[in-house]
């Protein structure tokens, strides 16, 4: 079976007007709706689904990208919002030919049950084409070759386990986050460590011995809750937050890198960013004081100065290390010994990929003394520096990977990857492969400094030396 | 920002309208010390006001301050809905008397113009 999603902007605008995201985006307990539709008609049995928009949005095929990660086959097309189901379906005629259909429609939120089967619904109707739900919010079943006439309704199937939600409000979609949260977590695969029920954490969330958590909450990856916060109950925060010291939030909220500022009490509202909206009549406050609500940038200054202070490190490194560079090096070739590749590396987790020549002397089952000294004055980093110098790389960063499907697939995960000459998992002999680096890497992109970049970089060098 | 003092016998009422913010809290300031010398006891109507942001909270904190000093009071009346969503979140709410009505406000305070 295949299927389709057809979303709308014009039937959701509240979300672009509110969140400024595209509504396939629109997060609900910290997951993106187009993920929830996703997992259904995954357990309807879909191998390949059609996105078709009226308004595209490139950050909607970043997230999602083919995906991969639902065992699934996307792909992503436009529509007129005045076009109807049976024109999508002519347009999109090589894509629905010869297979049933499953098609989504209308802008409404399904509810299922993880654990329930719906492989066989259209087997059910026995070849009959039907609906789930009312024509504002519905599932279209369509078997094989029924695409060709259509009607403007289908039967009504009832019993099918699956229902609607409404979304077509802010009030609505509240409601609808927090009865999840509250009473349905268990009917969706929910992002988070869920060790404790009603309770789901991220990774790289820093709680202090003060907060007090009242759950059911749910709180998204690298979100600080500072001294004496009381977060919940009934309490949703996305990724990249930071709630200060003394501040309550309950029955709230709170949508990917905002800042709430300190002793502040939020109750029965939803904070994105600076913004502040009562979900019950969507009055909206944009605060323009950074200290009571502001959006968490990724610190572009000292991003910026970081990168700079890198690129001059760099110089005295490169002049360092040219001459002995190519002394070894030729008299390694001359040896007969290859020690740079070109590889494809990842750049960014957006999948940015850049050629770079790649150290193959790796300091492991190095047998001549020329090698190991190679190694050890760290040589085979000398290609990378260049491409430090040219902006691509940083100095200190994560480990660089390679470009295969299975280190993009890793990449979805950890949006902060900055790949680095040199890394914080190679400055800790103790860290070895594996999850280890996995969690070290992801430890330095959330605690890192100028000050940590330099004992890094030190003990990188130190410990080549010392054979370490 | 539009300001309206009016001075009764015992009490000020002020009107404020639009929005109060970091560029017009030191008018709000300069005329609330003006009227300070005839009374301590003043009500605020806020039912025009439509935005205040941390300034304008910090300088309506300030008048109440300095009407404590002098024994006096400040009554609030008719919070907007975003006013009402600033003064919740920052628990303003708490440390001001806020009523529904002016009427409501002017009963709480005695006909000899002290409070209740």
């Amino acid at each position: 079976m295949k299927g389709i999603i057809l979303c709308l902007e014009s039937d959701l605008p509240w979300i672009r007007e509110t969140f400024e995201v595209h509504p396939l985006l629109l997060p609900i307990c910290n997951k993106p709706y187009l993920e929830y539709l996703l997992d259904l008609f995954v357990l309807l049995g879909v191998k390949s689904i059609r996105v078709l928009t009226d308004e595209p949005d490139t950050m909607v095929e970043d997230y999602f990208g083919k995906g991969d990660r639902w065992g699934v086959a996307i792909s992503y097309s436009a529509i007129k919002k005045q076009d109807s189901l049976a024109l999508v379906l002519k347009k999109n005629e090589s894509f629905c030919r010869d297979s049933d259909i499953v098609i989504c429609e209308g802008g409404d939120f399904f509810s299922y049950n993880k654990s329930d089967q719906y492989t066989n619904l259209l087997k059910q109707e026995e070849g009959r084409a039907f609906q789930v739900g009312e024509d504002e919010g519905r599932l279209v079943f369509l078997p094989c070759g029924c695409a060709a006439e259509l009607p403007h309704s289908f039967p009504v199937k009832v019993n099918s386990g699956i229902g609607t939600v409404s979304l077509r409000s802010i009030k609505e979609y509240f409601n609808l986050c927090q009865s999840i949260l509250g009473k349905h977590s268990e009917k969706y695969v929910l992002p988070g460590y869920n060790n404790e029920s009603d309770v789901y954490l991220g990774h790289n969330v820093e709680i202090t011995k003060t907060v007090r958590i009242n759950k059911p909450v749910m709180i998204g990856n690298n979100v600080a809750l500072k001294p004496g916060s009381v977060i919940g109950p009934d309490v949703i925060i996305g990724s990249n937050v930071m709630i200060d010291g003394g501040t309550t939030l309950e029955n709230s909220i709170v949508h990917d890198r905002t800042y709430i500022g300190r002793e502040l009490e939020i109750k029965d509202k939803i904070v994105s960013k600076n913004r502040l909206i009562d979900p019950q009549d969507g009055t909206t406050v944009n605060f323009e004081d950074a200290f009571i609500f502001s959006k968490m940038t990724s610190g572009s200054f000292s991003l910026v100065l970081r990168r700079l202070v890198h690129w001059l490190v760099s110089w005295p490194i490169v002049l360092l290390q040219i001459l002995p560079f190519l002394l070894f090096s030729g008299l390694l070739k001359a040896g007969g010994k290859k020690i740079i590749k070109a590889r494809n590396i990842l750049l960014s987790s957006e999948g940015l990929v850049a050629k770079l020549p790649i150290g193959v002397a790796s300091g492991k089952n190095n047998t001549s003394l020329l090698e190991k000294m190679f190694y050890a004055l760290s040589l085979d980093k000398f290609p990378l520096l260049f491409a430090v110098l040219a902006g691509k790389l940083s100095l200190i960063g994560n480990r660089i990977l390679e470009d295969n499907e299975t280190n993009r697939k890793l990449l979805c995960d950890f949006r902060a990857y900055t790949p680095g000459v040199f890394s914080y998992s190679e400055s800790e002999p103790a860290i070895s492969e594996g999850y280890e680096v996995l969690i070290a890497e992801r430890f330095f992109s959330g605690n890192t400094s100028m000050f940590t970049d330099a004992k890094i970089l030190f003990k990188c060098l130190i410990n080549r030396l010392t054979d370490q | 920002m539009k300001l309206l003092f009016t001075q009764h016998e015992k009490y000020c009422e002020a009107s404020l309208s639009g929005q109060l913010d970091a560029g017009n809290v030191a008018d709000l300031n300069k005329e609330f010390a003006e009227n300070l010398h005839s009374t301590a006891l003043f009500i605020f109507d806020l039912r025009k006001l439509d935005f205040i942001d941390s300034s304008g909270l910090g300088g309506i904190i300030s008048c109440l301050k300095k009407a404590v000093e002098k024994e006096g009071d400040i009554k609030f009346v008719g919070l907007t809905a975003k006013v009402k969503m600033v003064f919740e979140v920052t628990k303003a709410y708490k440390i001001f008397d806020i009523f529904e009505s002016v009427d409501a406000a002017r009963a709480s305070i005695t006909d000899n113009g002290e409070e209740k």
